[in-house]
């Protein structure tokens, strides 16, 4: 019970901190493509990419 | 979009701002999945099952919502799943996207009726209003959501519908109200650490209990489809949408997560009522679980609950009633279904045979039904429907990536959409264990939907050309010439108001811009409003034919959902100056006092407004300006310069000095340069002592043929309180009346605020 109880809270704070970096990517990644005017796909990858 | 057509051009009107479409989407997620999802998931997976029920759900939503995110931003048009579908595999898919959808919406709005029921009749036996019932109370829950339900399929019929804004307030008002119930939860556990042993056993029927709870209260996140259906209406589409959805579904999940948590804790082993453990207690109630653990947290627990749920079934019912009309609507117009589902109430210019197949759908779900059959029977549907849309995104990324201009792309492309298919799909498969007859119902609708599309659908739709046309937001060029913007609403007195618009702009040297208005209900798509195209039409022609050949003038008809938003939403598009519009000089709207429409544009415009009252063709001989040393006073002096030098008509500046303070101008005039127009020679100025300052007005305002009148600028919290003069004056001033607000900038909005 207690492994569960562990395992539990462990994917629980795995999943919540992912849905954060998410968030935070995505908006960083709206505002990049919106202040760079970029448009197809290929475009803003290799755009995010040079940055990178 | 803007369309020449006879040198008319036609736009839609965007008003909804980042907010407005979070809270849409917030508003359909907080429905009815966590009220009644909590008891349940409690009963079947145990006190942790159910915190990672939500959380596993919110990340696999998320998934989701960063494909519709992305597809959205490519296509930002009213159509959602539908026009996705199409786009990525052909007219058959999208007839089955559109087919599941409209289902799947029906059966969440049966979902949210029975919710409501659930709640309220439990408030009314807690209270012991139902004991002379002869019925059970289930089937007093059902009688509840038959009437709920035909109440708002009638409402939808009559057009009517909450307003964007508030809708959005009430949605934030419930979101606040769970975050506060996490609060406290989180408070209580921290006072009494041993409520933390209600989590123990965490998962007391294993792992696997956890697909069933996901499958039924995936519901609880269906938020993105309405979002990604306001493509059309959204200010800056690309950059909102997909910020929209993501955080919709992120503030969803935290806040359920909060809420479960909190209605673990909420019960305390050993207390009175409560057997065995907390959590068996609490799951031993269902889909009432939630309900009786909340009225053990916190005082007044039962009432604030029942409120809050009343508020957010009610606002998801009508917005998944007008949801499924909408697409049932959409499949009639492209021939997909039989036509007459296309067809529009003249009178209330609704589309009524849809919105009566999707009433149908919505009332026998709800109530031959069982609750969890009917929240298994809409999760397992919108399960099919995103599998669908992260199947399109992927191929629409592979195929067409290099064609469409994007305004978001997710990251861990296609690993995120495939993660999110097989989740789905081993979830949808799951739900079996917790309602089968969603798993008939679900795969019966799908057959059929093949059925009709290869027996009617396939001969006869419409052409498939210029089906997915994405409509751009028009950006104004930068100009220093002075803008005005006419709203012509009623043709009958469209040149009344123009013949004055030609004197000001004739002064002003500017430019004009005619609009009118059409109202399109929240049923049918605004890209679709061209049905209304007719409406007001001849009185913007009219004036424009008197306008043309004397000014350059735009002359655009502009779809929206509530004019006053739309109007607003124009002026600040279209970057403009000066306001005028027209004013029947009588309000039938309960709780305004010049009208919903015109009181809005006062209160909200960011430039000067002019609104005409009975200013037709006539001569004014002599004029009052009543004066208040307010801002307004100058625009006012103004504009009535500006009309008396057309029958060279005397201007009379009329201060009333009354009991608690004594208006000096002199120094205003002296220091005001701003309005060049004003002819201080011809204006002669009267002064009287009286103590009712609007009786005074009114009774100077008989000798005169037209009265100006600036707005009175009283601080918010006194307008509620009083009523200002400027108002009241209009109100009972039978004289042709021009109101007048000056543009105050921002220092003016923040110290009448203040």
């Amino acid at each position: 019970m207690l492994k569960d109880a562990f395992l539990g809270c462990l994917i629980m704070v795995l999943a919540i901190t992912f849905m954060i970096y998410l968030i935070f990517w995505s908006r960083k990644t709206i505002e990049l493509i919106h202040k760079k005017k970029l448009k197809s796909a290929r475009e803003i990858m290799k755009n995010m990419n040079e940055k990178k | 979009m803007k369309k020449n057509n006879s040198s008319i051009s036609s736009e839609l009107s965007r008003e909804l701002s980042l907010f407005h479409i979070t809270m849409m989407g917030l508003g359909m997620m907080i429905g009815a999945g966590v009220f009644l999802g909590i008891g349940n998931s409690i009963y079947i997976a145990g006190p942790g099952g159910v915190l990672l029920t939500f959380t596993l759900n919110g990340i696999i939503a998320l998934f989701t919502a960063l494909s519709y995110a992305e597809l959205s931003s490519a296509i930002p048009k009213a159509g959602g799943a539908y026009n996705f579908a199409r786009l990525a595999f052909g007219r058959g898919t999208s007839f089955t996207a559109g087919w599941m959808e409209w289902f799947a919406s029906s059966v969440a709005g049966s979902l949210y009726a029975v919710t409501f029921a659930i709640y309220t009749v439990r408030y009314f036996e807690v209270l012991k209003l139902l004991n002379w019932v002869p019925f059970s109370t289930y089937t007093c829950e059902k009688i509840v959501s038959l009437l709920i339900a035909v109440f708002f399929l009638y409402i939808n019929y009559r057009g009517a519908s909450e307003t964007g804004k508030v809708g959005a307030f009430f949605t934030l008002g419930q979101t606040i109200f769970l975050i506060f119930i996490g609060l406290v939860g989180l408070f209580v556990a921290i006072k009494d650490p041993s409520r933390l042993q209600n989590f123990n056993p965490y998962l007391p029927y294993g792992w696997t209990k956890l697909l069933i709870t996901m499958g039924f209260t995936y519901v609880a996140f269906e938020g993105y489809e309405v979002i990604a259906q306001a493509g059309d209406e959204a200010i800056e589409p690309k950059r909102n949408l997909p910020k929209a959805m993501i955080y919709s579904v992120s503030i969803a999940t935290f806040t359920y997560i909060a809420v479960a948590f909190a209605a673990v804790v909420a019960a305390k082993a050993g207390s009175p009522g409560i057997t065995g453990q907390p959590w068996e207690w609490i799951g031993q109630f269902k889909e009432r679980g939630f309900g009786e653990a909340i009225s053990r947290l916190m005082p007044f627990g039962n009432f604030l609950l029942t409120l809050a749920v009343i508020f957010a079934s009610l606002s998801a019912l009508n917005a998944t009633i007008y949801s499924a009309t909408r697409v049932s609507y959409a499949l009639g117009r492209d021939r997909m279904l039989p036509k007459f589902l296309s067809n529009i109430s003249r009178k209330h210019k609704t589309p009524w045979v849809a919105l009566m197949f999707s009433g149908i759908i919505v009332v026998s779900v709800a109530v031959l039904l069982p609750t969890m059959d009917v929240a298994s029977s809409a999760s397992i549907m919108f399960l099919f429907l995103f599998f669908l849309v992260n199947l399109s995104v992927i191929k629409i990324r592979l195929h067409m990536g290099d064609e469409l201009n994007y305004g978001f792309i997710m990251p861990f492309f296609p690993w995120l959409p495939i993660i999110a298919i097989i989740s789905q799909g081993i979830i949808a498969i799951w739900l079996v264990n917790m309602s089968w007859i969603a798993w008939i119902a679900a795969p019966i609708w799908i057959i059929s939907g093949i059925l009709i599309y290869h027996l009617y659908s396939k001969s006869h739709a419409i052409s498939a050309e210029g089906e997915i046309k994405i409509i751009e937001e028009e950006k104004v060029p930068e100009s220093d010439q002075y803008r005005i913007l006419v709203a012509v609403a009623n043709p009958n007195n469209a040149l009344q108001i123009i013949k004055t618009t030609y004197l000001i702009s004739e002064a002003k040297n500017a430019r004009v811009d005619l609009l009118h208005m059409v109202p399109v209900p929240e049923q049918v798509p605004l890209s679709d409003a061209s049905k209304f195209m007719m409406e007001g039409k001849e009185g913007i022609i009219e004036a424009m034919l008197y306008l043309v050949l004397k000014f350059p003038v735009n002359t655009t008809i502009r779809y929206c959902r509530n004019i006053a938003r739309g109007i607003l939403s124009a002026v600040k598009e279209k970057k403009v100056d000066m306001l005028i519009m027209g004013w029947h000089g009588q309000t039938r709207s309960y709780g305004f006092r010049l009208g919903s429409t015109v009181d809005a544009i006062i209160e909200q415009s960011p430039c000067n407004v002019i609104i005409l009252k009975d200013c037709g063709n006539r001569k004014f001989k002599n004029i009052l300006v009543p004066l208040g040393g307010g801002p307004n006073a100058f625009l006012a002096l103004e504009v009535a310069t500006i009309i008396a030098k057309k029958d060279n008509s005397e201007i009379t500046a009329f201060i009333v000095n009354d009991h608690r303070k004594k208006i000096n101008l002199v120094p205003s005039f002296k220091a005001n340069i701003n309005h060049k127009n004003i002819n201080y020679d011809r204006i002669k100025t009267k002064r009287v002592e009286a103590y009712n300052t609007v009786n005074s007005i009114l009774d100077e305002a008989k000798k005169y043929d037209l009265v100006v009148l600036g707005t009175t600028q009283d601080p918010l919290i006194y307008q509620v309180t009083r009523e200002p003069i400027s108002h009241a004056v209009a109100q009972r001033c039978t004289k042709p009346m021009i109101i007048v607000k000056a543009s105050g900038g921002i220092s003016s909005w923040i110290k009448r605020w203040l």
